[in-house]
């Protein structure tokens, strides 16, 4: 056979072809210029329409609301130069300084009045519409620059509010030529926030440049930012080791053991709650009406060894409110201040210290076996089995496992573990087709009360179905005081209430962690809110 | 494989009537794909707007906003007639942009994507068959068999991985990911080849020793015909008929985007946007990708058809005299 001549033949047909692959080269990063990630792509430049975390991040940087959040979760002046507040608490006047609009255009108070007409209107859909419309009974254009806005009643975290996308102006006469458009394209969106952006490469990447007409210009000391779109895991810690990215607001879950003990490794406790919600309503589980045997569930579970040796990214939880929700003022955590008892925790991969109010103490083998067996008699029930809704992650399906594990093992009560999609998972809770499910909530606004109000009768979010006339007169009250250590005590009071009746078992609060290496400076990492400012970022070589 | 025969029934009417019967079929192929994904969308639980946060007021809000609190035959006619005007419809994810739009932007990528691991596949595949059909039971095949066998069986994600390790962090000569310039697209093309070109190279070894059996080829050898013209003219060809038929779905699947491939690499293609937008349950983006990739397969059956004709003429089906 001489036919091996003509494998030479192929090689040479190709290579042209593999000449076809130098092209120019990807830009060498730019001096001043912070690469970080984001995990999808954003959706929109329009904040009212806006929901997601990922568009919040992009949003905080290119558009800038009455006030601004800063480090440590502070209030800091935004366009509003100075504040009054009426004597009720429920007025507030905003005296707008002299700023301009990226195509020159002063941004002026009626452009917050436009803005915040149009979440609210039914029309515009927007998802975010409730954190207004619950706040916010009238808008008053009082002057060019002054703005009034009309609370329904007093609201201690007003001014953070005034921070979130949904309260950031917009341009009445853009909104209007462009549509449904705007917001699509950085050609079809004005800026008034510290950045600019100079390109959205859909798909790929949100290219940001300082905004020239910011007006306190002085203070952004980056040049400009990239938010590169990685959703693989193991792309995303490649590209760090490779130097393609210089920041990472959140290590995967599967690559934390490779930078544990890794000074830049930074633990940013989230504003979230992983929970156990119990049906209330079931009648074919009578057993699950018993607030004894709920307890009971609560109690034998060992939060600190899931925490510490399964998970390895999350604190116990042993109240609702998640350490990192302000209590009585902006960074005065309200777990670590407020409540009958205190324990500190550790984060298990840097040992930062938490301290946190305790309701209960888990491991409390004994009390809950005999709690449960008086449960059990009291509901005339001989044994409890059940079924436990969780999403189909691994990380769900291993908590699903530790808990089948500690109630089966202390209880003797039989749980089958039903993991769906995500979708299946808020369909069957919304609808009640469950009997217990493991659900997570997450912070709207830096407030006990975006947590504790999920549990008054008739809340939408409320999946229990929990009804308790004493608690909801403790929120209500709560919701109508303008006295912040009045509201404390009454959601203390609340919480507590909430941990004896256990409609939902809190298990732990997520905690996340960030890549921060010592070069970047100044990024602010927010619990809850629009997170990740570049505001005062800076890169020191 | 051999291709779907739709024109039989109208055999000896004449070419353009065979044609006329065949867009037919393909415009009722695509009616039932249409129909099928907009009743799968709405039967699986959950939509568009599913976010613990929507209150049952502002879902009530967006279902009117999107036209989703309409009947829904009402809402499959109006698709179906947006459909048949060539609009998708405007994303629920996406906001504000539409699906022709998302489409637009994204199959160019995917396909300079699916062209260049086409190319490589190709290469690669014709190669390693050739080399193990005509050196059968050799060294040679032994070792193609055996590239070929792993190229099939190991999944995308793990030979990404891989390539990603050794070249990009290992070796420094690409970038991890991303779409910037020309070295980027290397890895992901490379990726997405392996699989068509272990494919392809046991498809044409198989047939190239199907083809080396039939009498003509002894035929020639007896006659004294050169090699080259042996092998180009009577073995490959030949043997290439069944890699054309694996060609025609094949380069819909690639250039049409690897949700994998573009997930791990970076690549802002349509493929992402295939997979996502179930989970998101994006519905006017989950039909618009879906009846875009049929009419695509379809379009690529009709034309593998033609190619076989080409091929071998007798089974020319259009534009072929009668006989």
């Amino acid at each position: 056979m001489r036919f091996g001549a003509k494998a030479w033949f192929w090689l040479l047909l190709s290579a042209p072809f593999f000449g076809c692959h130098g092209g120019p080269q990807p830009e060498a990063p730019r001096p001043g210029v912070l690469i970080s990630e984001i995990g999808d792509d954003i959706r929109i430049l329009d904040p009212g329409l806006s929901t997601d975390s990922v568009t919040f991040r992009v949003l905080t940087n290119i558009y800038e609301g009455l006030t601004r959040v800063g480090p440590g979760g502070r209030i800091v002046p935004g366009i509003a130069s100075k504040i009054e507040v009426s004597k009720d608490k429920r007025s507030y006047t905003f005296f707008l300084r002299n700023a301009l609009w990226s195509d020159g255009v002063p941004v002026m108070a009626k452009d917050f009045a436009f803005a915040l007409g149009r979440v609210m209107d039914p029309k515009t859909a927007a998802q975010y519409a409730y954190i207004v419309t619950d706040t916010v009974e009238r808008v008053d254009v009082l002057g060019e620059r002054t703005l009034r806005i009309l609370l329904k009643r007093p609201t201690p975290y007003f001014l953070w509010l005034t921070a979130f996308p949904a309260y950031l102006p917009l341009r009445q006469d853009l909104l209007e030529a462009l549509g449904q458009s705007y917001g699509t394209s950085p050609e079809r969106t004005v800026f008034n926030g510290p950045f600019v952006v100079a390109a959205w490469k859909k798909g790929s990447k949100v290219v940001l440049e300082k905004n020239l007409r910011y007006w306190d210009k002085e203070a952004v000391l980056l040049k400009g930012a990239e938010f590169v779109v990685v959703k693989d895991p193991n792309t995303l810690v490649q590209m760090y080791d490779t130097g393609a990215l210089s920041l990472i607001y959140q290590v995967p879950t599967v690559h934390l053991p490779r930078y544990a003990g890794n000074p830049w490794l930074k633990p940013r406790p989230e504003a979230v709650t992983d929970y156990i919600v119990f049906n209330l309503h079931r009648p074919d589980l009578k057993a699950f009406q018993n607030p004894k045997i709920r307890k009971a569930l609560s109690l034998v579970l060992d939060r600190q060894a899931y925490c510490a040796n399964v998970d390895r990214q999350s604190l116990p939880a042993y109240g609702f409110v998640p350490p990192t929700i302000s209590g009585d003022g902006p960074g005065r955590s309200f777990r670590a201040h407020f409540g009958e008892r205190f324990r500190v925790f550790y984060d298990p991969l840097t040992s930062r210290p938490y301290k946190t109010s305790v309701w209960f103490e888990d491991r409390s083998i004994e009390e809950a076996k005999a709690l449960f067996q008086e449960g059990l008699k009291e509901s005339g029930q001989k044994e409890l089995t059940f079924s436990l809704l969780i999403d189909d992650t691994p990380q769900a399906r291993r908590l699903g496992q530790v808990l089948q594990f500690f109630w089966q093992k202390h209880l003797g009560v039989k749980v089958s573990l039903d993991p769906v999609t995500y979708q299946t998972r808020l369909a069957r809770v919304a609808t009640k087709d469950y009997d217990a499910a493991n659900v997570l909530w997450g912070a709207d606004y830096d407030d006990p009360m975006t947590f504790l109000d999920l549990f008054t009768t008739g809340s939408p979010f409320n999946d229990p179905g929990f009804s308790n006339p004493a608690y909801d007169a403790l929120i209500e009250k709560a919701r109508r005081s303008s006295d912040q250590a009045e509201r404390m005590t009454l959601f203390v009071h609340a919480e507590k209430l909430l941990m004896q009746e256990s409609p939902v078992v809190p298990v732990f609060y997520r905690l996340s962690y960030a890549l921060v290496p010592p070069y970047l400076k100044g990024v602010v990492f927010l619990a809850c809110g629009a997170d990740g400012p570049l505001k005062w970022a800076s890169l020191q070589p | 494989m051999r291709p779907a025969q739709s024109g039989v029934r109208l055999q000896g009417k004449g070419p353009l009537w065979r044609l006329f019967g065949r867009v037919i079929m393909m415009l009722t192929t695509l009616w039932v794909v249409a129909t099928f994904t907009f009743l799968g969308m709405r039967l699986i639980p959950g939509d568009p707007f599913a976010d613990p946060k929507v209150t049952p007021q502002v879902r009530e809000n967006l279902y009117r906003k999107y036209g989703l609190d309409k009947p829904l035959y009402k809402q499959y006619f109006r698709y179906l007639g947006n459909l048949s005007r060539l609009d998708f419809g405007v994303s629920y994810v996406q906001l504000g942009r539409s699906v022709n739009d998302i489409i637009a932007q994204g199959f160019p990528v995917s396909a300079e994507l699916g062209l260049w691991a086409l190319l490589l596949a190709l290469f690669w595949g014709t190669l390693l068959g050739a080399l193990a059909g005509l050196y059968h039971e050799g060294k040679i095949d032994r070792s193609a068999t055996f590239l070929a066998a792993l190229g099939v069986s190991v999944p995308s994600f793990i030979l990404a991985l891989l390539f990603q390790y050794v070249f990009a962090f290992r070796l420094g000569l690409f970038p991890v990911a991303g779409w910037e310039g020309g070295t980027a697209r290397f890895l992901p093309a490379l990726t997405l080849s392996i699989l068509p070109a272990a494919t392809i190279a046991r498809l044409l070894r198989a047939s190239i020793l199907d083809v080396l059996r039939q009498d003509y080829i002894q035929t020639a050898r007896i006659k004294g015909l050169a090699h080259t013209r042996l092998l180009v003219h009577h073995i490959l060809r030949n043997a290439a008929l069944s890699v054309v038929t694996y060609l025609g779905p094949m380069v819909v699947n690639i250039t049409t985007g690897s949700f994998v491939i573009e997930t791990i690499f970076n690549v802002p293609g349509l493929g992402k946007y295939y997979v996502q937008s179930i989970y998101d349950r994006d519905y006017t983006l989950v039909m618009g990708t879906t009846v875009f990739y049929a009419a695509l397969l379809i379009v690529a059956m009709f034309l593998v058809d033609i190619a076989y004709g080409l091929l071998d003429p007798r089974i020319r089906t259009f534009g072929a005299k009668e006989r």
